[in-house]
């Protein structure tokens, strides 16, 4: 029995395997050596997938491909899905009005406003905004990768015809829906993710006995006593064996209480039905907390797409350092400890799974991964505070790079780095270029910005605050050795929104960093204290992979 | 509000969902492999023995080709199949039977009907706006003609030819311009192509 559950986790990761690639497939489509869809929207769309909110989508989707059938004629709705340019919102809209001017097939029902379409059928009307028309388009090629041309094809050409209408592009919109609900059944391991949750709640239930459990209540005693009990459990309801596994759901549990609580889903109790698309749990709740959850990890996929790419702000490894700070969000403030377990000793039970998979025998992984060198919890602090030196000394060659830009955002970039700094000896010079109300000086208006940056030029001489930061901004700058910080070229526009885009994302991320490792300090104030709890947390987790790998505590 | 097997706590139901939902995330994100910065945690959960071994689905180390590949393919007459379409035309029945879906809604008279010969081979196919005969080479024994008569002067020159075998498998010509009313295409006896064209059981499409 053990050998077919193996094989049945077998074939489910193999399914999501299949999943992530026919996702990845549309985020990675080219157009004429172009991205067809700008990366944020590959994540938008595995969002509307995970969180099964898709038939609203699926809806506008049949609309918009009955208007484009009736608007291209003989070209078919595929040309302005497939036929163009990349998907923009903008060639959407150019599309459309052109083919309006004089559309080949019967479009008299449709109109454009330049900025939506909008259909009247016999039965009502229907709006769609070009905006939203790329997202529709990534929805399309998705389901056509997922079910097939043909089954998308049969059920829209079963719509049009003389009698189209609101209620046969819905019937279309279903059948498409009921289509891609059984493709997903078995790639989206709902199930498992269901058990995994109730088993949380069960547990953390019985520790509160408050009947409820509330965000806030999830602590680190919570996380480590969970791990203790669940991950020796070979019949367990969820898989729990390493220690990042537990922490990353307790991060999900978290994420998804406050969802709850956010929307009073307490007052009104509907229960998810595992048979039914979405159950009585509105889809749209669902993905906007996962939104909100996504966009905590914005800023490090800021640094990593154009503009910012082309400047090397974070390595590999400062990233990797502190990509799961980002990924925790306030989880990193609420369990700190737990997300210095997870780094800490979740690297070296990878390394007992790493020796594992090369053929070792669980006593002698455990035995090869206890390595007293291995990183501590001030090696990991260390690690931090070089990585925060960093990102401080990058967001001040940065201010110097848009500085010379004369770019507007270097001003943002100054607040948000010197929240205090002392600028009223400016005043007068602003004062005389701005229109002031009160005494606040509007620092966005062009005039204004070019005076500011003619002021900081000079400021050693009657800004002192002022004058040292941008002396230090371009000590920073010199001694920046990276990619986009040498070499650059003030002229050159894309470099400098590079810098722009990238130096507000570093600074979220640094404020991020920042604020966990404050909590960190008030956790163990000292050197001393770290290294207490880390000898203390070595006995433990040790003893516990003893038990997990080899059999014996 | 204790969670049972059947569902959750009352009131949780909200919540389970977002669960759920970040909990797919996670592993799609995981199936992506290194690409992703945290991708650990659900491949640790894995027991890895003979995992590495398994074909997985979209980690081919060929590209594959997609939907855009064949809809260009299909629509348009310059494009030829290259290896990438070819490989992952010839491994993905689903793809096949997209292209042959394509083709047919892009072949606006349909396809060509065939009416078989006495030998059991076609040598003429009907439809509404071509037709379309093989008649071997005076000159030349090892050659045949392939000649499509448009149906009349109204009717647009055709541009590709696509003939497409029981399994699916997409052969494109390219078509010179028609002489009074008719494209004429020289082709060797024994070649595939001639073979798939006299097989009553292909499928043969003019854009």
């Amino acid at each position: 029995m053990a050998g077919i559950a193996t094989l049945e986790r077998l074939s489910r990761a193999e399914m999501d395997g299949e999943l992530a690639a026919t996702l990845d497939a549309v985020g990675e489509a080219t157009v004429r050596g172009q991205l067809k869809y700008p990366p944020r929207l590959h994540g938008k769309l595995a969002r509307a997938i995970a969180c099964r909110a898709y038939a609203g989508p699926i809806f506008e989707l049949t609309h918009l491909m009955a208007a484009a059938q009736c608007v291209f004629g003989d070209r078919g709705y595929e040309s302005l899905f497939w036929d163009q340019g990349p998907a923009t919102a903008e060639r959407f809209r150019q599309d459309f009005e052109r083919a309006l001017t004089n559309p080949p097939g019967a479009a008299d029902h449709i109109h454009s406003d330049g900025t939506a379409i909008h259909a009247a059928y016999a039965d009502g009307a229907f709006t769609l905004t070009y905006a939203r028309m790329p997202f529709l388009s990534a929805m399309l090629d998705f389901l056509v990768a997922a079910l097939g041309y043909g089954a998308v094809d049969d059920a829209l050409r079963d719509a049009l015809g003389p009698r189209l209408s609101r209620a046969t592009l819905a019937r279309a919109a279903n059948r498409i829906t009921r289509s891609l609900y059984a493709y997903l059944k078995p790639r989206l391991p709902t199930a498992q993710a269901q058990r995994k949750c109730r088993s949380l709640m069960a547990f953390l239930l019985a520790r509160t006995k408050k009947g409820t459990v509330r965000p806030e209540d999830l602590d680190d005693d919570d996380a480590f006593d969970f791990w203790q009990a669940e991950s020796v459990k070979a019949d367990g309801a969820g898989d729990w064996k390493t220690f990042r596994t537990v922490f990353r759901a307790f991060v999900h549990l978290r994420e998804a209480l406050r969802a709850a609580a956010d929307h009073e889903a307490l007052a009104c109790p509907l229960p998810i039905d595992p048979e039914r698309d979405a159950g009585g749990v509105d889809p749209g709740q669902v993905m906007a907390a996962c939104a909100a959850f996504a966009r905590r990890k914005d800023p490090l996929e800021v640094l990593g797409s154009a503009p910012a790419k082309a400047i090397k702000f974070l390595n590999r490894r400062e990233t990797d350092g502190i990509s799961l700070i980002m990924d925790s969000g306030d989880a990193a403030l609420a369990m700190p400890l737990s997300l210095l377990r997870a780094e800490v000793f979740g690297a070296v039970q990878a390394g007992i799974s790493q020796c594992l998979r090369r053929g070792d025998d669980g006593r002698a992984a455990v035995a090869r991964s206890c390595d007293p060198d291995d990183e501590s919890y001030c090696g990991r602090v260390e690690m931090l505070d070089e990585t925060l030196a960093h990102m401080e000394k990058a967001l001040h060659a940065a201010y110097h790079v848009l500085a010379k830009a004369r770019h507007g955002d270097a001003i943002a970039l100054l607040l948000g780095l010197n929240p205090n700094m002392d600028l009223r000896p400016l005043a007068p010079a602003l004062a005389a270029t701005a229109r002031v109300r009160g005494n606040v000086v509007a620092l966005g208006a062009q005039a204004v910005r070019d005076e500011f940056f003619a002021q900081a030029a000079i400021a050693p001489a009657h800004c002192p605050e002022l004058g040292a930061f941008v002396a230090r901004c371009a000590r920073a700058h010199r001694r920046m050795a990276r990619k986009g910080f040498t070499g650059f070229d003030a002229g050159d526009p894309e470099i400098v929104e590079g810098f722009a885009a990238g130096a507000g994302a570093l600074l979220r991320i640094r404020d991020a960093v920042a604020r966990y490792r404050a909590r960190l300090d008030r956790l163990m104030p000292d050197a001393g204290d770290r290294d207490r709890r880390y000898r203390a947390d070595r006995g433990l987790f040790f003893t516990q992979f003893r038990i997990l790998y080899g059999g014996t505590p | 509000m204790k969670p049972t097997a059947r569902g959750p706590a009352k009131g949780h139901g909200l919540a389970e969902a977002v669960f759920v939902a970040l909990d797919s995330l996670d592993r799609m994100a995981a199936a992506q492999g290194p690409k992703d910065a945290y991708p650990r945690a659900g491949f640790d959960a894995l027991p890895r023995a003979g995992f590495d071994a398994l074909p997985r689905a979209g980690f081919d180390s060929h590209p594959r080709a997609g939907f855009d590949d064949i809809y260009r393919f299909a629509n348009d007459p310059t494009m030829t199949m290259d290896d990438t379409l070819a490989r992952s035309l010839s491994a993905d029945a689903r793809l096949r039977a997209d292209l042959r879906h394509l083709v047919e809604r892009a072949a606006k008279g349909g396809g060509l009907l065939a009416a078989a010969a006495s030998s059991g081979t076609i040598t003429t196919r009907h439809g509404t706006s071509f037709r379309m005969t093989l008649r071997q080479s005076r000159a030349d024994g090892n050659q045949i003609y392939v000649l499509i008569h448009l149906a009349g002067k109204g009717t647009m020159a055709p541009r590709t030819l696509f003939v497409i075998d029981d399994d699916s498998t997409c052969r494109k010509v390219p078509l010179p311009s028609p002489l009074d009313g008719t494209v004429q295409l020289l082709l060797e006896a024994d070649s595939e192509i001639v073979a798939a064209l006299r097989d009553p059981t292909t499928e043969v499409f003019i854009q």
